[in-house]
């Protein structure tokens, strides 16, 4: 890889696939990396808050991942299933943490000295089951979706789809300075860009 | 009615369309378009992930302390240079000559640097009321061109073999231990490539 490859800025970061920057970040690029981790940073870091666990415990639960996500770099083999990986490990260390903490704060009638029969209570109160593993993963690949977009179409559908209030076409024609007859073509000409990228993907 | 677009779909979907143009699709919808149909489905599947969506980022402090991660680990030499180190006493404010003839009314905090490998550990003994001090201080790591802090280690502070309290740096590398009775502690700092240790850290009154 070259070192004009590895300079890139990070918009042209985020439109790379993960095997470009895997290998980016193995030729020693600092700013793949981070956009490896800024990709990934929702994944990783809501699980734990899914699992009802709190937000110091996520933010170690976050760091413990990706440690391991960079020491795992050099023997990934499918890099289509960054996610499914991360989202396997993330609650993994779930486990581990919520079996910590209830052996440091056992609650009334688990006191189990092993922590066995604790480690068995978790998956009912707490971690992840597998139709929210799904849910999380297409809810990543849409939003990686949005991501690849160029630049204008990204700030354009990531305000129709994930802004809380609903905008009218006046409010987003004047935030993306441009006339309000455009908003329309503009995001069905975005959607359809969206909708082959993320073809086979959902 | 031809096939009306992709646009004028998603307006359909999205209750843009004026009472008679909405009319106007839901006929041609009727009549099962398929490249409708699907682009429908599509929209809708989507648009529902979305709704769903209720991820969180991190603060950015977690996110900067994970993106460390690439340089720290790129330095292997460090890393098992602070393995298990005990930090040494770069400067004790109490340690300096008083100035001759000088006097103050202000008590001095005991200002204290330790540092080990890269990183530097800068503390401030206070006293509080009680006999008790609060103790403050700031993690830092040397990066390529400054002094980074380091957010989110777990500080234990111990006496007599026994940790009393745990803390973790904030985003700015800070940390701070409240009301501790005045003692010698070691203090211990986690990191990921091992721990620093200041032993007998003398938590005391300020000067007078």
């Amino acid at each position: 890889m070259t070192k004009n490859a590895l300079e890139e800025s990070a918009t042209a970061l985020s439109q790379r696939d993960d095997g470009w920057l895997v290998a980016a970040c193995l030729s020693g690029g600092h700013a793949a990396w981070e956009a490896l981790i800024i990709r990934y940073q929702r994944l990783i870091y809501s699980i734990p808050l899914k699992a009802r666990l709190s937000q110091d415990d996520a933010a170690d639960i976050f760091q413990s991942v990706c440690l391991k996500f960079y020491e795992k770099l050099p023997t990934i083999r499918d890099k289509d299933k960054i996610s499914s990986w991360l989202i396997t490990t993330t609650t993994r260390e779930c486990w581990r943490m919520s079996a910590r903490n209830r052996r440091e704060r056992p609650a009334a009638g688990s006191t189990d000295e092993d922590g066995e029969d604790l480690l068995k209570e978790i998956p009912a109160s707490g971690p992840l089951i597998d139709e929210q593993r799904e849910v999380i993963e297409t809810q990543h690949q849409v939003r990686q979706g949005v991501d690849a977009l160029p630049e204008r179409c990204r700030d354009l559908i990531s305000m129709l789809f994930y802004q809380k209030d609903e905008l009218t076409y006046v409010d987003i024609a004047r935030r993306m300075k441009m006339p309000v007859p455009s908003v329309g073509p503009t995001r069905a000409r975005c959607l359809e860009k969206l909708k082959k990228l993320l073809e086979g993907k959902l | 009615m031809n096939c009306p677009g992709f646009e004028r779909l998603i307006d359909y979907l999205d209750a843009r369309l004026d009472e008679a143009e909405a009319a106007r699709m839901t006929a041609h919808l009727s009549t099962k378009c398929d490249t409708c149909d699907e682009s429908r489905n599509w929209y809708l599947h989507v648009k529902s992930i979305v709704e769903s969506d209720d991820s969180i980022a991190p603060p950015s402090w977690v996110l900067k302390r994970a993106v460390r991660i690439f340089e720290t680990a790129r330095r292997p030499r460090l890393a098992a240079r602070v393995g298990q180190a005990i930090a040494s006493l770069v400067f004790d404010s109490f340690a300096r000559p008083a100035l001759v003839d000088v006097r103050s009314t202000e008590t001095a905090n005991r200002q204290l640097l330790y540092s080990a490998g890269d990183y530097t550990v800068d503390l401030q003994v206070a006293s509080a009321e009680h006999s008790r001090a609060d103790l403050m201080g700031q993690v830092l790591m040397e990066g390529e061109t400054a002094f980074d802090a380091v957010s989110g280690l777990k500080l234990d502070i111990a006496r007599g073999g026994k940790v009393v309290y745990s803390v973790k740096t904030d985003e700015m590398g800070e940390f701070k231990f409240t009301g501790l009775e005045y003692g010698v502690y070691d203090l211990r700092v986690e990191l990921s490539e091992g721990s620093i240790t200041i032993p007998d850290l003398p938590v005391n009154e300020s000067l007078p």
